[in-house]
């Protein structure tokens, strides 16, 4: 939930600031593609770094590093993979060594961010779609829900690998991301497009759920665009088989039972107001929308992420391999530490 | 192939492994002859020889479709073969190989007495356990319990038998009686009937595969969902090396690993014009969800520790 916004803090530096509105405009979306987006705005805030007079790279860095973050989560709150992304940037640029020059300095933090974003959010994204074409046969009716990047990519490859199967595309107000899978999915792939409504009715049919999540939590939970939760209960109670995919920068220690102890609330009326009318003060206000009035008595409550109990999801695909949902402590135990610092 | 031809001998070796009167574990008959080949083997160089064990994996796998097979060659190749310091070395590297495939092949029966004296806890007197088809280290824990409980055992046919054979519940009958112990023989279909008598199950396994799922003689599944129904506790012993690199969803993805059985249709649906099909797979899945614990060698497993296990054993 968004908090008020003061003025823009002058040292917010321009790649930030603007990815930073594009994410509150909502024209950067997607887990991965924002989290790639901030890891490159804070590479190139980095490049352009010059320590201020009176002040050493190892000192003052990681304030800076502190100060455009913080500018991040007022445009949006962050997604916890987000959190973890700067805890763990943070951390790198705490534990340089002050004897390094700056240039050497900046130069270890970039090549740190490039690893990043090509290992654990490119390359890992790539070794799912392998996996993934793999899990989806020749007959199979694959439904999925909201749109996630990797989810169309295995459904293309798939269908130019020869596998003949159907999809079905599950919509959910008011993102209308369905839409966006639309887009991306090969013309001659038959596709149904229902309403969430509609569940009931097409989940007989179908072989096998196939989602993109958001966060992967350490109880076995995942955190996914809101519905997904219902949709992953209406496939538990036919005795449909789960699949999540996950690249495993999204794992993370915390732990959540429900959708209310964390949640993005977006503005009150969907659809109308763009959340930029906080920030608008930063831009044109030809950008900034005026709130359409309710009634007082009318709270919408328009959420964005629901959490996906443990027990709905029978398998998760991460680029270190094929593991149940009771094993992502595990995951992150075995490998956090080798991905990061190779 | 060429490479088929090459490894005639090895298959055949198998073949002789596995078949009576050895009656090796299948895994464990995958890793003596892939020891063996090591042993014979002419390669002069670590990566000649680990190409020469990969061919060899391939036609085994080829030829012999059973899950266990897959899990022997996959503990051989992760396992032993794992390159050391010492790889520059190929003459002693080569020979901690052999030494490490003969020990497994040894201590498999050592396995099967660990897992005995683990589940001894499980028992009392008095107490009805039903079991499944039959299992080498499930007998051995029936063995092991009797000597200190007097068990009210059932076991399940696990109809139906290739050719002329008894059927495994049978066999598992025949065993315990010969060691003086009663038992009671019921028909698959019959396990509704029972399953209110009995305290616990207790089946081996083929595979025990990611999901901390098993994979077992037709009939465990629907075992497992009757005992699920009653609430009766559904344990799974097997020996560590059957933790397997597969992961299915449902009953349909295992039928693509393995063979349906190669069965002689009944004399009495036997018709010329092939109306009548006669479909009998030999393995099915067990979801994690109907199993309570698994007893390995390893200890006393949930379900859900299998992947953690699998996860330690192939993240070198």
């Amino acid at each position: 939930m968004m908090a008020e916004a003061g003025p823009a803090d002058p040292q917010v530096h321009r790649a930030v600031l603007e990815v930073g509105l594009k994410m509150n405009r909502g024209l950067i979306g997607g887990g991965s593609a924002r989290m790639a987006a901030m890891l490159e705005a804070l590479k190139k805030m980095v490049q352009d770094y010059v320590p201020p007079p009176k002040a050493t790279l190892a000192r003052d860095l990681p304030d800076q590093i502190t100060r455009q973050c913080a500018f991040f989560a007022q445009a949006r709150p962050l997604s916890l993979p987000m959190q973890d992304g700067v805890t763990w940037l943070e951390k790198l640029v705490a534990n340089i060594d002050p004897a390094l020059s700056e240039e050497a300095a900046k130069a270890k933090v970039v090549e740190a961010i490039d690893r990043f974003i090509t290992r654990r959010i490119r390359q890992a994204s790539d070794l799912i779609v392998t996996d993934g074409v793999r899990r989806i046969h020749n007959g199979d009716v694959v439904l999925t829900h909201g749109s996630s990047r990797t989810i169309a990519r295995i459904f293309q490859r798939a269908w130019e690998e020869g596998t003949r199967f159907r999809v079905v595309v599950v919509e959910s107000h008011p993102h209308h991301e369905g839409r966006a899978l639309l887009r991306d999915l090969p013309r001659t792939l038959p596709v149904t497009y229902c309403l969430v409504g509609g569940l009931s009715y097409v989940m007989k049919e179908v072989t096998k759920v196939l989602i993109g999540v958001q966060t992967m939590l350490s109880n076995g939970y995942a955190i996914a665009r809101v519905g997904t939760s219902l949709v992953t209960m209406a496939a538990s109670v036919d005795k449909k088989p789960v699949i999540v995919c996950c690249e495993s920068y999204k794992f993370t220690e915390h732990v959540k039972i429900d959708s209310f102890c964390f949640n993005e609330k977006e503005c009150s009326n969907p659809l109308f107001i763009s959340r930029l009318s906080a920030l608008h003060h930063l831009i044109r206000s030809s950008m900034a929308e005026a709130p359409l009035a309710l009634p007082p008595h009318l709270q919408v409550l328009n959420l964005q992420y629901d959490v996906v109990p443990m027990q709905f999801i029978d398998m998760v695909i991460t680029e270190v391999g094929v593991v149940p949902p009771t094993s992502v402590p595990v995951v992150i135990r075995e490998y956090r530490r080798e991905l990061e610092d190779r | 192939m060429a490479a088929s031809t090459e490894f005639a001998g090895l298959v055949e070796e198998f073949n002789k492994l596995i078949s009576p009167p050895m009656e090796t574990p299948y895994a464990v008959a995958a890793v003596k002859v892939l020891s063996d080949l090591v042993r014979t083997s002419d390669a002069t160089t670590v990566m000649e020889l680990q190409l020469q064990l990969k061919q060899a994996i391939e036609v085994l796998t080829k030829q012999v479709s059973e899950i266990s097979v897959r899990s022997g060659c996959e503990i051989f190749m992760v396992n032993l073969s794992r390159p050391s310091h010492d790889r520059s070395d190929f003459a002693s590297w080569k020979q901690r190989m052999i030494m490490m495939g003969e020990a497994f092949a040894n201590s498999t029966r050592s396995f099967r007495d660990r897992i005995a004296q683990h589940t001894e806890r499980f028992f009392r007197d008095g107490l009805t356990v039903l079991t499944h088809s039959y299992s080498r280290v499930v007998m051995n824990c029936l063995l092991h319990a009797s000597r200190h409980y007097h068990l009210n055992i059932i076991v399940c046919e696990a109809r139906p038998a290739s050719g002329t054979d008894i059927t495994p519940g049978m066999r598992t009958a025949r065993e315990l009686a010969e060691h003086g112990i009663p038992v009671t023989v019921v028909p698959d279909v019959g396990v509704g009937a029972i399953i209110s008598q009995v305290d616990m199950i207790l089946v081996g396994a083929a595979a025990v595969v990611e999901s901390g799922g098993v994979v077992n003689r037709l009939g465990t599944f629907q075992l497992a969902v009757v005992a699920k129904e009653f609430k009766k506790p559904f344990y799974c012993a097997a020996e560590s090396y059957k933790f397997t690199r597969l992961y299915p969803l449902t009953q349909s993805d295992l039928e693509m690993q393995t063979q349906i059985a190669q069965l002689p249709v009944p004399n009495e649906l036997a018709r010329a014009d092939g109306l009548i099909k006669y479909a009998a797979p030999i393995l099915d899945y067990t979801p994690p969800a109907y199993i309570t614990l698994l007893f390995t060698d390893l200890g006393i497993l949930t379900p859900s520790a299998v992947s953690d296990e699998l996860i330690k054993l192939y993240h070198e």
